[in-house]
């Protein structure tokens, strides 16, 4: 599903390279939930993007499912987004000014979904992450954790083949985060390959493998337990 | 995305941020209405004068005067500036016309008493009155016997008799034309349209045409009245009669009856509105140009602000163009709710004009769908910009925008 090819990301900043990413080389297969930790600035977010087709390499290849999306033009990349990839953002990045019921319907707009069937999934998405009382809140109107839900289910709202989620349990306590990681492993095992990041050791057991991530170097990939 | 859901995204950026979008929307909205508002008192003015100059025409009476006698200018090559006794002639002469009355209008000194004044002097038929647009407020109108007796008669207008004798009540009394001595048989007041009345208006004195022409024996008649027998096609008969008297005068140039007179004077009309529209109307149209800039400068500060919007939606998978468009409808929306205010508010001042000062108004339509058409393109052409900067944002960058 995922294979990276010495990816490396780098800023200019007045005259000095800042190296984000250096020759970050691996491979996901579909249906695999996968770990991604390091501490904070180690080029986690940096490289979900990457991963996410929202932010391009400096360097190196990345292909999705076959494709090489560092060479696909921006319509076809924000189809990509569309249809295969669900985002969980460290900061949910929800639309303040509408409702969870209409932040959750936004991918299925893009997807030209008629107007019934995407109130219909929004509700049915709300439901399962246990929001189906708070439907016409607005983000503001939510706690830390009722946003982060909204932001699950409207990272599912197509369907996606690759979920990627930046610290989903960040700002849920101990039961909701198992609730939301118990979640994800439902998900995984209808086929989703799942990618979490997180600093939590009890999220990250959750998941088959381990990719560890320092200065932007992989240092380390562990097994957990066998796949699912 | 679909144009509903846009409509409503657009609907929403304008409700939240109101103050600042009626604001935007004023330019154009001012625009608008001022178009719309001189316009429709504009194409009312000039249907006014055009009908109340339509009505003017008799029912079985031709007018026929020589060309382009209201038009102040040299004299055309070919151009006569009277009708002779031998005009007169030719027309009694043709089938179907009953009488040939010849006008004549000239200033003359006219003297009551001590006081004089110079005055309009009008001979005319006993319907002169339907001619010259006036009414007996006392007294009566020469009679077709006082015509046909050459009788030493006269009507004055309130304006004549007020500047000869400083009151209306003055019938009975005499006043002295040309040496001639003439009873005053009855006081007019004029029927022209008020708009009308204050350049038409002034002191005048009616008498019969008989009479004038024993006093002045040299004066030429400047118009004739051509009574026509009942069922005569009268548009017919006046074009036959003015060939001929054309060829008679050797020019093409010389005559025309009064519907080429009035078609002249409602030109001349329509000219003058249309150039009072156009002046006016570019003024408005800066009104527009200034509301487009405004409209434009607010887009660019709504990218900017909603940048991470912009974000939001292009990682969710909206393409560049999706962004485009949502940004272009929502100047667009801007634009035509201000257009669509502005017609409103121009039909509401139109009506405003209409009730203060009885100036009768024309709402056209065509005007309103145009200035409708019009505020959306303003608002197409100045989200244009906004809406490609939109657009062209880096999707990971505009996430990170604070
Ligand atoms: N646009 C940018 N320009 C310059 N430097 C950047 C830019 N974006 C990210 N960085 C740098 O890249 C590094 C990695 O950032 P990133 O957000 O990926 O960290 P992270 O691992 O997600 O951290 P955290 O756990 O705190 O979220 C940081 O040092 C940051 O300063
Ligand atoms: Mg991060």
């Amino acid at each position: 599903m995922i294979v990276l090819e010495h990816v490396s990301k780098r800023y200019a900043l007045g005259g000095e390279t800042l190296t984000v990413l250096a020759d970050i080389s691996f491979t996901v297969e579909e249906g695999e939930f996968v770990a991604l930790l390091g501490p904070s600035g180690s080029g986690k977010s940096t490289l979900m993007h990457i991963l996410g087709c929202l932010d391009m390499p400096t360097e190196g290849r990345y292909c999705l499912s076959g494709v090489d999306v560092t060479k696909e033009a921006p319509r076809r990349l924000a189809h990509i987004r569309n249809q295969k990839i669900g985002f969980v953002f460290q900061n949910f990045h929800l639309l303040p000014r509408i409702s969870a019921l209409q932040n959750v319907e936004l991918p299925m707009i893009y997807a030209h979904l008629s107007r019934a069937a995407r109130r219909a999934r929004a509700e049915e998405l709300l439901e399962l992450v246990g929001l189906s009382n708070r439907l016409r809140h607005l983000p503001t109107e939510l706690s830390g954790g009722q946003k982060q839900r909204v932001a699950i289910a409207r990272a599912l709202a197509n369907h996606p083949q690759l979920l990627l989620a930046d610290e989903p349990t960040g700002a849920l306590d101990s039961e909701t985060s198992r609730e939301i990681m118990e979640l994800f492993r439902e998900l995984n095992q209808t086929g989703v390959t799942v990618l979490v990041i997180t600093h939590d050791a009890n999220v990250a057991a959750y998941a088959a493998r381990q990719i560890r991530l320092i200065d932007g170097r992989v240092v380390g990939e562990e097994e957990l337990r066998g796949r699912s | 995305m679909d144009v509903r859901e846009m409509m409503f995204t657009a609907l929403l950026s304008m409700r939240t941020h109101a103050l600042r979008s009626i604001l935007t929307m004023l330019g154009i909205l001012i625009g608008v209405a001022s178009i719309i508002a001189i316009v429709a008192v504009g194409n009312g003015g000039k249907a006014a004068i055009v009908s109340t100059l339509e009505s003017s025409r008799l029912q079985n009476t031709i007018e026929i005067l020589p060309k382009e006698l209201v038009v102040p200018g040299l004299p055309q090559p070919g151009q006569v500036l009277s009708i002779s006794a031998n005009d007169l002639n030719l027309v009694r002469q043709f089938h179907g016309v009953t009488v040939v009355n010849p006008l004549y209008f000239g200033q003359v000194e006219v003297t009551a008493g001590a006081r004089s004044a110079n005055l309009n002097l009008e001979g005319g038929p006993y319907f002169l009155p339907d001619l010259a647009r006036f009414t007996i407020l006392h007294g009566h109108m020469f009679t077709p016997l006082d015509v046909l007796g050459h009788r030493n008669v006269a009507v004055l207008s309130v304006g004549a008799a007020s500047q000869l004798f400083g009151t209306t009540h003055v019938l009975g009394q005499t006043v002295t034309v040309g040496g001639q001595p003439l009873d005053i048989v009855g006081i007019s007041a004029s029927t022209e349209p008020s708009i009308l009345n204050g350049i038409l208006g002034g002191g005048a004195v009616y008498v019969p045409n008989t009479t004038l022409e024993d006093i002045f024996p040299n004066w030429t008649a400047s118009e004739m009245a051509v009574g026509v027998v009942p069922g005569t096609s009268v548009s017919q008969l006046a074009r036959r009669l003015v060939t001929a008297l054309n060829i008679h005068a050797h020019s093409a140039q010389a005559f025309e009856d009064s519907s080429g007179f009035l078609a002249g004077i409602e030109k001349l009309v329509g000219t003058v509105t249309s150039i009072l529209t156009l002046v006016i109307g570019s003024i408005a149209s800066i009104a527009l140009i200034v509301g487009g800039v405004g409209v434009m400068n607010i887009m660019l500060v709504s990218v900017t602000e909603r940048t991470q919007e912009i974000g939001i939606r292009m990682s969710l998978g909206a393409s560049r163009a999706a962004i485009l468009v949502q940004f272009l409808m929502e100047s667009m929306f801007i634009t035509m709710t201000g257009g669509f205010l502005g017609i409103l508010l121009g039909a509401a001042i139109a009506f405003g004009v209409h009730l203060a000062t009885h100036l009768p108004m024309q709402v056209s339509w065509q005007v309103m769908v145009l200035s409708f058409l019009f505020s959306a393109v303003i608002g197409l052409i100045c989200g244009i910009y906004p809406a490609n900067k939109a657009s062209k944002q880096n999707p990971i960058e505009a996430l990170r925008y604070e």
